[in-house]
């Protein structure tokens, strides 16, 4: 705690009085991106974009248990705050018989039941696609991130912001770069197993956190100056 | 720029969605996912290396590995 008083305390020497608001709880936010090693480094561009803004990224694939898949998802969706869809995979699956994946649609249709505007977001990698392959989402603007890193921080810097302090993409990059490193390092320490499992995706998210404690400021605690004003 | 063009421009736009909640701390987070303590000190150690390393590297090759690339094709 800062010097001055508990949280929610007057902060004495105080000109104006201000109280100290308590702190409200930890935002999530609900990942429904693709699961593929060629989607490996917007995987991390995701995770690092949002805890860069201060939020917890969750995910279906940190859902083990004997439970139906789909009541965890609700579950998770339930307790989230925002969600962010990428819609970039819908070309067919290359394994036999050769389908397109229906999940990401269909979980951003939950997200859409479940939350109201401005707490979902919609990613494509190309621009006007959407309007044919999901046309009900007609009105909506999906950010668009073009299959890069840089554009995936670019859409959640478009698309969130912070009231105090908001995340620059510099800082959003360097939280990448370090998750990126370490996405290595858990990758030999797994031998052979991939980031899209629940152990490295909620190590990930720590790592993400730590970077962006050190490359994103967190704002200052406000000391006020003891004494009278004339 | 144009009345129309502006418009357009402005009708583009969307507003930003704005975060209010303080940054949660990395303890916070980890308890959140269920990461031990043990393995969020773990984390960190790994990245001070991470850090050392790359700042190692920086102070070797001055601050970019553009320079450090150079350097190595001139030899």
């Amino acid at each position: 705690l800062p010097a001055g008083g508990r949280i929610g305390a007057v902060v004495k020497g105080n000109p104006r009085s201000r109280t100290r608001h308590p702190r409200t709880e930890t935002e999530t936010a609900f990942l429904n991106i693709p699961y593929d090693a060629e989607f490996e480094s917007l995987y991390l561009a995701f995770i690092a974009g949002v805890s860069g803004f201060g939020l917890i990224p969750r995910a279906t694939i940190e859902l083990p248990g004997s439970k139906r898949r789909l009541d965890r998802i609700l579950g998770l969706i339930r307790k989230s705050h925002y969600s962010f869809h990428d819609l970039s995979r819908v070309q067919l699956d290359r394994r036999p018989p050769s389908t397109p994946r229906f999940n990401m649609p269909f979980e951003l249709g939950l997200a859409v039941a479940h939350f109201s505007a401005q707490r979902w977001f919609v990613f494509e990698a190309r621009p006007y696609r959407l309007n044919k392959s999901l046309s009900d989402l007609d009105g909506t603007d999906p950010y668009i991130h073009g299959g890069t890193v840089r554009g995936v921080l670019r859409c959640l810097a478009n698309a969130l912001s912070r009231s105090k302090k908001p995340p620059r993409i510099r800082q959003l990059e360097a939280i990448y770069r370090d998750l990126r490193t370490a996405a290595r390092k858990i990758k030999s320490d797994i031998r052979g197993g991939t980031l899209f499992e629940t152990g490295p995706f909620r190590e990930l998210v720590v790592i993400a956190k730590i970077s962006a404690k050190k490359n994103v400021a967190p704002p200052k605690q406000v000391r006020f100056r003891s004494g009278n004003r004339s | 720029l144009t009345f129309e063009r502006l418009f357009g421009k402005l009708a583009l736009m969307r507003a930003k969605t704005i975060i209010t909640t303080p940054y949660p701390t990395v303890e916070e987070v980890a308890s959140e996912l269920g990461v031990s303590m043990k393995r969020v000190r773990e984390l960190e150690l790994m990245m001070e290396k991470i850090w050392e390393r790359k700042k190692k590297v920086r102070s070797k090759t001055g601050g970019s590995k553009v320079k450090a690339v150079k350097r190595k094709t001139s030899q």
